[in-house]
C-alpha cells in the first residue's frame, strides 16, 4: 500500500513538471509523421486522401483524449487538467489543417461544389458544424478569456460535448461500411458524454 | 509486386505510350467503335494513362478489405485457376465453362477506359479483353431475356472479408441485356498486356466505362441470363446511394460525394508531390461516353440513378 502511495505520489510529481511546450512539440508529431511519410512515397497512390483522413482522425483522437482527461483524473486520483487547454487547442489545430486540406487540395476551392457539399451532404455538413462550433472555444482557451468570462467560460465550454458527438458522427458516415475504428471512437464518445451527463445530474441534484 | 515496366513494353514505346496508345486507340475505336467515340476517347486523352502501379496499387476489391491497399496486399490468396465460368439462365448453350476456353475462343484487343469510381476519383486504364456481346452471341441469348446478372465466389477461406457481413456476398451485379450487349461493354482479361492481376479482379471481370466502378464487378465465376433485374451487392447494402443504373451522371446528387467533378488519380506531375496534387475536372454524363445515351432515351435518369 505504501508503494502505491509513493508511486502515485512520484507520478503526481513528474506530471506537475513536465514543460507544457515540451507537450505541444509531441502533438505536432503525427504531422511531422505526415510529412515524412509523404517525402518517402509511403503514402500511397493517392496522398491526398491519406493526408486528409489520417489529419481528421488525429484531431478525433486528440479530441477524445482532451474529454477523458477530467475522468481519468478522477478515476487515478492524479491531476491530468493542466494537459487539457494544450491537447485541445492541438486537436483544432488538426481539425484547421484537416478543413484546409479537404478545401484547397481535394475540392480545389471550387466555391459551387463546396457549398453543395456542406448543404447537400449530411456527412460533411456535421464535419462543418464541429469545426464551426470549436472556433469560439479555440479562441477563448486561454487565461485572458477564462477570466474574463469567468462562470460563464465553463458554460460555453459544454459546446464541446455537441462538437465531439458530431465528430463522431461525422467519422462514423465517411466509410461505406461500418468501419471497427469508427464505432470503437463512437463508443468511448457516448461513454464520456454519458459520464457527464451522470455528473450534471449530480450537481442539479445537489442544488 | 513491382512491375517492372521493361517487361511489359520495350522502353522506348514504353516512354511513348500516350502517343502509341493514342495511335492504338484510334484503331481499336475505327474497328471496334464508331467515329463518335474516337472523339470522345482523344477527348478523355488529354491526360496521363495511369501507371501499371498504380492501377495494381489502388483498388476497391472489399472482399479482401475496405483499404485501397488491402487488395494488393490480400489478393494473392484467392486461387484463379483452375477458374471457370458457368454461363446460366435464358442461353442455347448454358454450362460451366474453363476460363481457359472462354479466352481462347475470344479475340484479344486493347481497350483504353476511364474508370470513374462512385467515391469521386477516376483512373484511365488500358485493359485488354473482349466484348461482352462477343461471348453472349456465342452462347446464344434467347428471346425475352432482359437482364444479365453477375457474380463471383464465395471463399471466406480466400477472401477473409466475406466472413463479415459488410456487403451481401457472394459480390453480385447486373445490366439490362442492351448494356450488357453495348461494344463499349468488355470483358477484361489483362491490363498493359499482362494478365489481370489479382487485386484488379484475375482472371476475369467486367467493364462498364460509361458506369460507376462498382459496377464492373471483377473475378466473374457465374454469368446468369434473365428476366428479372439482378441482385446487386451494394444496392442491396444502400439502395439510396447505389441504384440498379448508376450511371456516371453529374447531375444526380450522391447523399455522400460530389458527382460534379472528379479527381484524377495519379497527378498531374511526377513522383509523389505530382500524385499529392490530383487535379479535379468536371465530370461528363455517361464518363463521357455518350454514344450509350440512346439506351435510357425517354428515361428519368434521377429516378432511375
Amino acid at each position: 500500500m505504501l508503494e502505491i502511495n509513493k508511486i502515485h505520489i512520484f507520478i503526481s510529481n513528474k506530471i506537475r513538471k513536465v514543460k507544457l511546450r515540451y507537450l505541444y512539440l509531441f502533438l505536432t508529431l503525427p504531422a511531422i509523421l505526415l510529412i515524412v511519410e509523404l517525402l518517402f512515397g509511403k503514402l500511397g497512390v493517392d496522398p491526398m486522401r491519406e493526408i486528409e483522413k489520417e489529419l481528421g482522425e488525429t484531431a478525433l483522437k486528440l479530441l477524445i483524449v482532451t474529454l477523458s482527461l477530467s475522468p481519468i483524473s478522477k478515476l487515478t486520483s492524479i491531476n491530468f487538467i493542466r494537459f487539457r487547454r494544450s491537447i485541445g487547442l492541438m486537436s483544432f489545430f488538426y481539425i484547421c489543417l484537416h478543413f484546409l486540406t479537404w478545401l484547397i487540395l481535394d475540392m480545389q476551392l471550387r466555391w459551387d461544389e463546396v457549398i453543395i457539399s456542406i448543404t447537400k451532404k449530411p456527412f460533411i455538413l456535421l464535419g462543418m458544424i464541429s469545426f464551426i462550433l470549436l472556433i469560439p472555444l479555440a479562441i477563448t482557451s486561454n487565461n485572458y478569456f477564462m477570466m474574463k468570462l469567468g462562470n460563464a467560460w465553463s458554460k460555453l465550454h459544454r459546446i464541446v460535448y455537441l462538437a465531439i458527438f458530431f465528430a463522431g458522427i461525422h467519422f462514423l458516415m465517411m466509410a461505406k461500411t461500418i468501419e471497427l475504428n469508427a464505432v470503437i471512437y463512437f463508443l468511448i464518445i457516448l461513454l464520456l458524454l454519458s459520464l457527464r451527463l451522470v455528473k450534471l445530474k449530480k450537481i442539479r441534484g445537489l442544488k | 509486386m513491382k512491375p517492372n515496366n521493361d517487361k511489359i513494353t520495350p522502353k522506348h514505346l514504353y516512354m511513348n505510350r500516350r502517343k502509341i496508345l493514342k495511335i492504338g486507340l484510334f484503331l481499336s475505336s475505327m474497328i471496334a467503335l464508331n467515329k463518335i467515340s474516337l472523339i470522345q476517347a482523344n477527348e478523355i486523352f488529354d491526360r496521363k494513362i495511369n501507371t501499371f502501379e498504380e492501377i495494381t496499387n489502388y483498388n476497391n476489391f472489399y472482399e479482401f478489405g475496405v483499404d485501397k491497399t488491402d487488395p494488393a496486399k490480400y489478393a494473392h490468396k484467392l486461387n484463379t485457376s483452375p477458374w471457370t465460368v458457368e454461363i446460366a439462365g435464358m442461353v442455347e448453350n448454358p454450362g460451366i465453362y474453363s476460363f481457359d476456353e472462354i479466352y481462347n475462343e475470344m479475340d484479344i484487343e486493347e481497350r483504353i477506359y476511364s474508370l470513374r469510381c462512385v467515391e469521386g476519383w477516376s483512373m484511365l486504364i488500358p485493359w485488354n479483353g473482349f466484348q461482352l456481346s462477343n461471348l453472349l452471341n456465342k452462347v446464344g441469348v434467347k428471346d425475352g431475356a432482359k437482364y444479365v446478372g453477375f457474380e463471383t465466389l464465395f471463399r471466406p477461406e480466400e477472401m477473409h472479408m466475406q466472413k463479415t457481413k459488410v456487403l451481401q456476398w457472394p459480390y453480385s451485379e447486373g445490366l439490362r441485356i442492351d448494356e450488357a450487349m453495348h461494344p463499349l461493354t468488355l470483358m477484361a482479361t489483362g491490363v498493359y498486356g499482362n494478365p489481370l492481376p489479382k487485386q484488379n479482379g484475375a482472371p476475369i471481370r467486367l467493364i462498364v466505362p460509361w458506369k460507376y466502378g462498382f459496377k464492373s464487378i471483377k473475378s466473374i465465376a457465374k454469368i446468369t441470363i434473365q428476366k428479372t433485374e439482378p441482385n446487386s451487392s451494394w444496392n442491396i447494402q444502400n439502395q439510396k446511394e447505389y441504384g440498379f443504373y448508376s450511371n456516371v451522371n453529374p447531375n444526380v446528387h450522391h447523399p455522400r460525394w460530389s458527382q460534379a467533378s472528379e479527381r484524377y488519380i495519379g497527378g498531374e506531375g511526377e513522383g509523389f508531390l505530382g500524385n499529392l496534387f490530383t487535379k479535379r475536372y468536371d465530370t461528363k454524363i455517361f464518363n463521357g461516353y455518350k454514344e450509350v445515351a440512346s439506351l435510357y432515351d425517354g428515361m428519368d435518369l434521377a429516378k432511375y440513378y
